[in-house]
């Protein structure tokens, strides 16, 4: 039996990410909790650099998981409110501990809070459009809203309609031919799926 | 509409003040429970008699020293699992709670045993009146010295660290009452052990409102 042109595709995404170079995560892991340390003494120009690297980190991390979210306010405003986030709660990193798990934990968890009170607008949120003559970056397409395709299609369906592209839960409803309460349900669930994938990578 | 990145940053390195470390969570667990303990140790001798021989039972009688046991170990293992809650990325709310939850789980079943089985000897020896309210009314101290610590730090789950800040005051309220009230199993599953469900309650309500959200 022949496999499927998807699951072809998708193999070959994995082979050329298997190829491509790993960050050193040990690296950053280091780095990062030196400035943290050296911030938490009151080092301004350590805590700049910080931030500036983390806020990176944090946009590539948006786009990896929900990249239905290009170039838009949301994933600007996630980037620095995970930023904004990141500074109340600096004093409770332990330099003790792994600066990455932290981190990741208060930027999840805004993440998740963004998502659920996000109201945006369609404008912000269309899908992107590879630039002319560009080849697509297999690696980042693999990735890109693995979250969102871990879902039942009707709880996608229902996710993308209402937190992404700003439809009212009754206009989503009525485009789906459903009730609105089927597709507060569907909301629900689905969020609570993105949730747990998240939290799963957060313990992981 | 965001600002600036970059404007933000400076906004957040300029603002930046030296950061007194947060006590990692055994050590701030063990302090809660040594000042806490102490506490309901204090106002119980205070409102009234102990029960004579109390302290005693707890070795002379196997049944009543895992009674006792299992209810520190229950308060010890919630505040503990609080303390490392209020952590971002340290721990998950029903993964850590769970030890805490089952031991609690262990203390109701033990003394649910005991009233069906008739093991241990109803008696009215130390009786105290009103004791389902003082259980819950020494466990409100905790309970806040519980949060209040938990809001110093940032909790993300705020419901489940509510929920366990109840069950650990909860429980030392609870404990105190099996050591001074009269030892009857019944009389210790409705008045004792039943108001750590209701402190665990209002202490989940209360993670809902006084702890602050990211």
């Amino acid at each position: 039996m022949q496999p499927s042109p998807r699951l072809v595709r998708t193999r070959r995404m994995r082979q050329h990410a298997s190829r491509m170079p790993v960050p050193d995560r040990s690296e950053d892991e280091q780095r990062w909790s030196a400035w943290m340390a050296r911030a938490l003494a009151g080092d301004r120009e350590a805590y700049a650099k910080l931030m500036a690297e983390l806020a990176d980190v944090v946009e590539s991390y948006l786009r990896a998981r929900f990249g239905a979210l290009r170039a838009s306010d949301f994933l600007e405003d996630c980037v620095q409110e995970a930023l904004l986030a990141l500074h109340r709660v600096r004093h409770t990193w332990d330099p003790g501990r792994p600066f990455r798990p932290w981190m990741f934990a208060v930027v999840r968890h805004k993440v998740i809070d963004l998502l659920r009170r996000s109201e945006l607008r369609r404008s912000e949120l269309a899908p992107a459009q590879e630039p002319a003559g560009s080849e697509p970056d297999p690696a980042h397409r693999l990735d890109s809203a693995r979250l969102l395709e871990a879902l039942e299609p009707g709880d996608r369906e229902a996710l993308v309609l209402t937190k992404l592209e700003g439809y009212s839960l009754e206009e989503a409803a009525a485009r789906v031919g459903v009730s609105p309460a089927a597709m507060k349900s569907r909301v629900h669930r689905a969020v609570q799926r993105v949730q747990k994938r998240l939290r799963e990578e957060d313990l992981s | 509409m965001s600002r600036p990145r970059e404007e933000l940053i400076r906004e957040l390195a300029g603002d930046l003040t030296p950061s007194p470390r947060l006590a990692p969570a055994r050590r701030a667990a063990l302090a809660w429970l040594g000042a806490c303990v102490a506490f309901v140790a204090l106002v119980t001798v205070a409102t009234g008699p102990v029960r004579p021989g109390a302290l005693r039972q707890i070795v002379a009688e196997p049944g009543f020293g895992l009674t006792v046991l299992l209810g520190l170990a229950a308060g010890a293992a919630a505040i503990f699992a609080l303390m490392r809650l209020r952590i971002p990325g340290l721990a998950s709310g029903l993964r850590d709670a769970a030890p805490a939850l089952a031991l609690l789980l262990a203390w109701f079943g033990l003394q649910l045993a005991g009233w069906l089985a008739g093991l241990a000897p109803a008696s009215k020896l130390g009786a105290r009146p009103g004791c389902i309210f003082q259980v819950v009314l020494f466990a409100l101290p905790p309970l806040a010295a519980a949060l209040f610590l938990a809001r110093r730090a940032a909790p993300l789950e705020r419901a489940w660290t509510g929920l366990l800040a109840g069950v650990a005051a909860g429980a030392l309220g609870a404990l105190a009452m099996e050591l001074a009230c009269m030892r009857d199993p019944l009389h210790a599953l409705l008045a004792h052990l039943s108001p750590i469900l209701l402190v665990a309650l209002a202490g989940a309500l209360l993670g809902r409102l006084v702890l602050r959200p990211l």
